[in-house]
């Protein structure tokens, strides 16, 4: 087959070659599907991975159930206790946004103009809009820095603003959350109309971002979402290795493209750091789908050639260069040259993070099946090279909880906290799910809740207003109280769960949240209270016409149908104004343009006119694009009428490699594109996937959509037009 | 369907409700019941706790067990039904996946065999509605149309759960090397 062929034949979709692995296509496609594995590699190793997951998975043993769960039953038989069993009907379970997981739709994401930082110098201004600049231009850490900003129509009227910034260290890690931002200086208006005002950059800060906002925090401007930012420079004008290190941590969760870009600068200013080249081969990779391409490899192995010849001729390799060669190796399948470098490095700085990676991974290769002694060799590890490396702290807290060792499962627990402040959530339900642990995890959630409701400002991202960082706080704050309700429920504490789901209900909608609190009041015999709650779960656009059947049947005794109809009419008023109360009204900056397949300009307020739009910015090259789409498809059959419309808008041009992602992705959404980014930057969208939702007249209301709100915001848009157009 | 020998008389001994049938019961499924539900809930505390309540509540429910079916099957299904009862209450949604930053290592082409303990703990780290499908799914043989019905979802969005499975299984294997 020649290349031609290859690049372009239409493989079958994800779920295509699911169903023929299930069995459960239609004959036709069955024999598609196989005259087409008879051609193509790729698919025959996707249909052999899965093949082998699933034997995988069937080989897993059945644990025996522990000692004692008879005595246990019969206690409780013996006790009197009876319980109703769910024999028949769907038990509806949550499902968590792979968008909230990654971190992405509350983390900081931009979709940027790849190469944008790159061509230009740091710190430079360049929005259509606005205008940001800082003198001197490449300044280094310490110096007072000189700001002039030329504001945008809607900051011109202001008497003064406020800059804000986030700074990175080189010792900071990939995770951001842990970061924080702050207001470094006040600009004030002087007669020329541009704002002015300083601050000096703190000591060993290499990577700065910056946004500028109106001093109550209620509007800001965050570079038509791309933040302004200093990378510090060396004397020659060469980004500092650390400056462009942290420009990758920062944006690797957020933009591929820009994590790849400064991956790409590092190997150009530092081509000779073994650790560069591991980080562009490893998004090099990435990008291709979790390989190689051939030709990449090649350059890759060419290089990797040159870096052991150059090492291996020097007496003295610092560590990190050991590490980053074994690495580079061991990706590029040369186990020789992995294996010789890992040995030097074990041998040389057995205490070095990745010498202690590396123990920690044989470690659980040869004691993998035996927790209690895996336990103690890790004990033994930390007790020789302390949180030397994040691995180190997980594995040893996931094995103490294996070996279910009380004193191992706290002290561990401690130390994951103590070197990854931001796992205390996880740490806290995982000890609350443990066996005799239940209390401790409980204390722990309610310091984690404590700990959320006092967190300020300096949490608030750079890009949202202090109403959205508000909204942010109160919907983590929410999360971590269901959690809570759930462990406290489970630990035969239901007025308890109760109080603490109340409280995340204030002010805020969740059908989810509301059936647990239904159950909660049966459970406590509130029936009237719960048929309130039931009411709400059912008004929630995403509750089945069955399940208003069962909430009926639930509360039939006590109930007329009447009655409830009545109570579900009224929540679903209920939801539309708490839904509102929490939406914004802003009108998109310019009249946005995308292009449809053939290349036309369509402009987006043409697409929408009065209808309520949901717009999903997303990139195949970024995590969650997939899931994305589907909520979107999801949507739209969930809304078919026309009075709501959905558009999936992608940065990129349209393409037989584009093609070919939706196809296998199983994706049927038509795309628009937005190759200049206008799109982006008049509704302020800031990364992948990202959703905002426009009501009819063609305001943003939902700048940064929650994937599994984007049904309650529809409805409640559509009933305010549907109000609205009843007043005129 | 007719029962395999000797099953009516276990349908009867766990209609009876006695403390010794309880037991004979118990003795006969408890580790396929621990099994499914540890594999559901993925948490030993919980698998302990489902175990209790469906010998707790099985002499009541198996008055509703119309006889048609395999009743291994149905108690199976049984056990699904509450441990995701369970599981709902317990909304484990908002953990926060485990992730090594050093270098994360990319396997190598040939490098697609699968680790049965490493499956184990990536299987841990799912989110709670993508693991019951993949479980239900690819361990305990369901239909898609039986797991969106056990599930109040479609079959299609039954099958979509399962690709996302499948691809962060493959992605955490991936990370976890």
């Amino acid at each position: 087959m020649t290349l031609f062929r290859t690049l372009f034949r239409r493989h079958p979709g994800f779920l295509e070659l699911g169903s023929y692995m299930d069995e459960q296509c239609s004959a036709e496609t069955a024999n598609s599907v196989r005259a087409h594995l008879r051609e193509c590699a790729r698919c025959r190793n996707e249909v052999k991975f899965l093949r082998r997951l699933r034997d995988t998975a069937r080989q897993i043993p059945s644990p025996r159930p522990p000692e004692g769960i008879l005595e246990r039953i019969l206690e409780r038989r013996e006790s009197g206790e009876r319980l109703l069993l769910p024999t028949e009907g769907p038990v509806h379970l949550p499902s968590s946004s792979p968008f909230r997981r990654a971190g992405i739709g509350v983390g900081m994401v931009l979709l940027l103009l790849a190469g944008f930082f790159i061509l230009r110098p740091a710190a430079e201004a360049g929005a259509e809009t606005s205008e940001l600049k800082l003198a001197p231009p490449r300044p280094t850490a310490g110096e007072e820095i000189q700001v002039a900003y030329r504001p945008s129509s809607r900051f011109a009227g202001r008497p003064g603003l406020s800059l804000r910034a986030r700074y990175r260290r080189p010792e900071d890690g990939p995770e951001t959350r842990s970061l924080r931002q702050t207001v470094v200086a006040s600009l004030e208006k002087g007669e020329d109309g541009l704002f002015r005002g300083s601050f000096r950059l703190p000591p060993k800060v290499v990577y700065a971002l910056f946004a500028v906002e109106d001093s109550a925090g209620e509007e800001v401007d965050a570079h038509g979402g791309r933040l302004w930012e200093i990378l510090v420079r060396d004397r020659t004008g060469r980004p500092l290795l650390s400056a462009l290190r942290q420009r990758e941590l920062e944006w690797e969760e957020a933009s591929e493209d820009l994590a790849y870009e400064t991956a790409r600068q590092i190997v150009e200013y530092y081509p000779n750091r073994a650790d560069g080249w591991v980080d562009l081969f490893r998004l090099e990779s990435r990008r291709s789908g979790g390989r190689a391409l051939d030709s990449l490899r090649a350059v890759h192995l060419a290089r990797l050639r040159a870096l052991d010849r150059s090492a291996a001729q020097r007496a003295a390799v610092p560590p990190d260069e050991m590490a980053a060669l074994a690495f580079y190796a061991r990706f590029l399948g040369k186990r020789e040259v992995a294996g010789r470098w890992a040995r030097r490095l074990l041998r040389e700085h057995p205490d070095h993070p990745q010498a202690v990676q590396l123990r920690v991974t044989e470690l659980v290769r040869t004691l993998g099946k035996d927790p209690a002694a895996l336990l103690e060799a890790l004990e033994r590890l930390w007790e020789d090279v302390g949180p030397a490396h994040d691995l180190l702290v997980l594995q040893g807290f996931r094995t103490a909880l294996r070996s279910g060792r009380r004193v191992a499962i706290l002290s561990w627990a401690d130390r994951q906290v103590a070197s990854l402040p931001w796992t205390g959530l996880r740490v806290a339900t995982q000890l609350a799910g443990a066996t005799g642990l239940r209390e401790e995890g409980i204390e722990r959630l309610r310091a984690e809740i404590a700990r959320l409701a006092a967190a300020g400002d300096e949490t608030r991202a750079l890009y949202r207003s202090r109403v959205e960082g508000r909204m942010a706080r109160e919907g983590r704050l929410r999360r971590v109280r269901a959690t809570l309700a759930g462990v406290l429920e489970a630990a035969g504490r239901p007025e308890e769960a109760l109080a603490v789901l109340d409280e995340a209900l204030k002010g805020s909608w969740d059908a989810e949240l509301f059936r647990h609190q239904a159950d909660l009041r049966l459970a406590l015999g509130d029936t009237a209270a719960a048929l309130e709650s039931l009411a709400r779960a059912a008004a929630d656009p995403a509750a089945s016409a069955a399940f208003l059947d069962t909430v009926a049947a639930q509360v039939g005794r006590r109930f007329e149908r009447e009655g409830l109809d009545a109570a579900v009419a009224a929540a679903r008023r209920e939801m539309a104004d708490r839904t509102l109360a929490r939406s914004v009204t802003r009108r998109p900056e310019g009249n946005a343009l995308v292009e449809d397949g053939a290349g036309r300009p369509v402009a987006l307020r043409e697409m929408l006119r009065g209808r309520v739009g949901v717009v999903l910015f997303w990139s195949r090259f970024l995590p969650g694009a997939t899931e994305a789409l589907e909520e979107l498809a999801q949507l739209g059959k969930r809304f078919p009428d026309d009075r709501v419309r959905t558009v999936a808008v992608t940065p990129e041009g349209p393409s037989a490699g584009l093609r070919a992602w939706l196809a296998r992705s199983g994706q049927e959404t038509r795309v628009r594109y937005d190759v200049n980014r206008g799109a982006a930057r008049a509704l302020g969208a800031r990364g992948s996937p990202l959703f905002v939702v426009l009501d009819a007249r063609g305001f943003i209301r939902f700048a940064d959509a929650e994937p599994e709100e984007l049904a309650v915001d529809v409805a409640a848009l559509r009933a305010e037009r549907a109000v609205l157009a009843a007043a005129r | 369907m007719s029962q395999p020998v000797g099953m009516d008389h276990v349908i009867e001994l766990a209609r009876t409700g006695t403390a010794e049938a309880l037991c004979e019961v118990y003795a006969l499924f408890a580790r396929d019941v621990y099994s499914a539900a540890y594999l559901v809930t993925g948490s030993v505390a919980d698998a302990n706790d489902v175990v209790q309540d469906v010998f707790l509540g099985l002499s009541e429910a198996v008055r509703r067990y119309d006889g048609k079916g395999d009743f291994h099957r149905w108690l199976n299904q049984l056990t699904v039904r509450v441990a995701l009862s369970r599981l709902r209450r317990r909304h484990r949604r908002y953990e926060v996946p485990l992730l090594d930053n050093a270098f994360p290592v990319i396997p190598d082409e040939e490098d697609a065999i699968i680790n049965r303990i490493e499956l184990e703990r990536v299987l841990e780290q799912l989110a709670d509605h993508l693991r019951t499908v993949f479980v239900l799914k690819e361990i305990e043989g369901y239909s898609h149309d039986e797991i969106a019905q056990m599930l109040g979802i479609s079959s299609r969005n039954a099958q979509v759960r399962l690709l996302r499975a499948r691809r962060q299984i493959r992605r955490l294997l991936r990370v976890g090397r």
